[in-house]
């Protein structure tokens, strides 16, 4: 199968207060599929968001190179949709335009945005709250909105950045099993960011482990549960021996990145 | 928070049963009744200023130069109006006001947001904004008599100066406090320089704006009282300065209260286009 992502040696250097280059991604090199689904988990501090808004386009790569169906890509494109972390949703708008706006910066018009927009809403179960502002919803529907928004330029790779990170466990869970709904339906090659192992575990194909300082990947390991998902599948014993697998890969990064030295 | 959720719900529904309480829980007063219970306490504070104002004239500082009761301040308005004299007198002031708060909005808003996007505007402009905004400036109105004269150019120069720089820090400021992750959106969906100006920037930087139209307006309406005080032939400020040289305390205070009467009515129609401009922050308000 070619590979709709691919991402060859690349690396990226951060400048030290003191003008020294410091390597904080070691020439990663990734292939991921059409419609699969991958995550990164790492300690924090490993380079995993800066990897992704890399590829994303947000931050320049100083080594390497990324393609999107064999095409070199750089800077920003409306070939990646971007779902932040944080809330990034433009106050001023309602729900409604905030959907639209990748589109309306293209020029798109509104008698063609607003109807697809509608229908995005519909399908992240936002139904009625088109005319909403950001600040009258909960994180968890700012987040559907926010995946709608970057589902309505209709990417070829949607990357996330750790979407979830700040919800309540509850509305994190639900919010999972949203997304491989909405995945299934929409059928995106999607890169994910998390540092919760048992989110990367239920929700990717495969599983990619990185290293800390500098990031590199550490171990590919693939999952092998069916689809659909049940949420229940997290309590299932294959599915605690998998995260047991990735926790212990990880766990010396995870302590020796707390006992780091600043700077 | 029960409890108020609960006055709220019976508040709407008020053709439903009252649901009895559990004992031990009480209504508070619903939001709209603190509200009204507020608004209350402002309108008998106003009638007893007023009240206090009219008593002190009629029995407590009788003589008429050093004090004037309220009701002799409105004959004599309703006395200014009927013979034209005030209209004329506060349309002079309105247009003075008018043209200088505009050019100064204008010139304040564009400056602001050229400075906040340009670093180079910056640097060469920040040493005599910060100097001008910190100087009293009222004090430049002899020179604004000698070089526009009398007449109206004085005044609007002098409304402009006081009122622009504010103006401009806000805006300004407005432009800096974006927060970076909506830059950070702007440039993940491929927006051109100018579209981040109108659909981020812009927006991000209205509510500072409009902050620095409130502060504006309040030191234009001082700019048409000096500049017509210093030197003019007409205007409120006129008036007041005019019947202050004849002993007549009751024009003076109607003078004074027809700036203040402006202000507020001003503060009041920014409030609104506030409102109107920027609906998001009034959803603020009415969510929590």
């Amino acid at each position: 199968m070619t590979a709709k992502l691919q991402v060859s040696n690349l690396s990226k250097y951060f400048l030290t207060r003191d003008g020294e280059p410091r390597k904080v991604l070691d020439s990663i090199s990734l292939d991921i599929a059409t419609n699969e689904f991958v995550c990164i988990v790492g300690a924090s501090g490993c380079g995993k968001t800066t990897f992704i808004r890399a590829i994303g386009g947000l931050v320049p790569a100083e080594e390497g190179e990324v393609r999107i169906d064999g095409k070199l890509v750089e800077g920003p494109g409306g070939d990646r949709g971007f779902v932040f972390q944080h809330d990034s949703l433009l106050p001023w708008r309602t729900v409604l335009d905030n959907v639209v706006f990748g589109l309306e910066v293209r020029g798109v018009k509104p008698a063609a945005s607003h109807p697809l927009a509608e229908s995005l809403l519909k399908l992240v179960g936002l139904t009625g709250f088109a005319q909403h502002y950001p600040n009258e919803l909960s994180g968890g529907m700012r987040q559907r909105v926010n995946l709608a928004r970057a589902l309505a330029i209709d990417p070829d790779v949607l990357l996330m950045d750790e979407p979830f990170a700040a919800l309540d466990a509850q509305t994190r869970e639900i919010m999972q099993r949203e997304l491989l709904k909405i995945w299934a339906q929409k059928r995106k090659t999607v890169l994910f960011i998390t540092h919760q192992i048992d989110e990367a575990a239920y929700l990717a194909d495969r599983v990619l482990v990185f290293s800390s300082r500098p990031g590199r990947v550490a171990a590919d390991i693939a999952i092998p549960f069916p689809r659909p998902r049940a949420l229940s599948l997290k309590r299932s014993p294959e599915f605690l021996k998998i995260v047991d697998e990735i926790w212990t890969l990880i766990e010396q990064e995870v302590v020796a990145s707390m006992q780091v030295e600043p700077g | 928070m029960s409890e108020a959720a609960l006055g709220h719900d019976k508040a709407r529904g008020a053709d439903a049963a009252p649901s009895p309480l559990p004992a031990g829980l009480r209504h508070g007063p619903t939001p709209a009744q603190l509200a009204w219970i507020s608004r209350r306490r402002a309108i008998y504070s106003v009638i007893g200023g007023l009240a206090l104002w009219e008593f002190t004239g009629q029995f407590l500082v009788t003589n008429p130069i050093l004090f004037s009761p309220l009701s002799k301040v409105l004959a004599v308005g309703w006395k200014l109006l009927m013979n034209g004299e005030l209209m004329r007198h506060m349309g002079v002031s309105a247009l003075e006001f008018s043209l200088g708060f505009a050019l100064s909005a204008v010139v304040g808003i564009a400056l602001g947001f050229l400075m906040a996007t340009s670093r180079r505007t910056q640097d060469i402009l920040d040493p005599w904004v910060s100097f001008f905004y910190s100087s009293p400036l009222v004090a430049l109105m002899p020179f604004f008599l000698l070089i526009f004269g009398i007449g109206l150019a004085s005044k609007v120069a002098i409304v402009f100066v006081i009122a622009v720089f504010p103006i401009l820090l806000n805006a300004f400021v407005g432009i800096r406090s974006a927060d970076p992750h909506l830059l950070e959106v702007a440039k993940a969906f491929n927006c051109s320089r100018g579209q981040i100006f109108t659909k981020i920037l812009m927006p991000a930087a209205l509510p500072f704006v409009i902050v620095g139209l409130r502060l504006g307006i309040g030191r234009a309406l001082t700019g048409v009282v000096v500049g017509e005080l210093f030197a003019s032939r007409a205007g409120v400020g006129y008036l007041i300065t005019a019947a202050g040289l004849s002993f007549d305390t009751a024009t003076v205070f109607l003078g004074v209260l027809i700036f203040s009467l402006m202000g507020v009515l001003l503060m009041e129609g920014l409030k609104y286009l506030e409102q109107r401009l920027a609906p998001w922050r009034k959803s603020v308000q009415e969510t929590h």
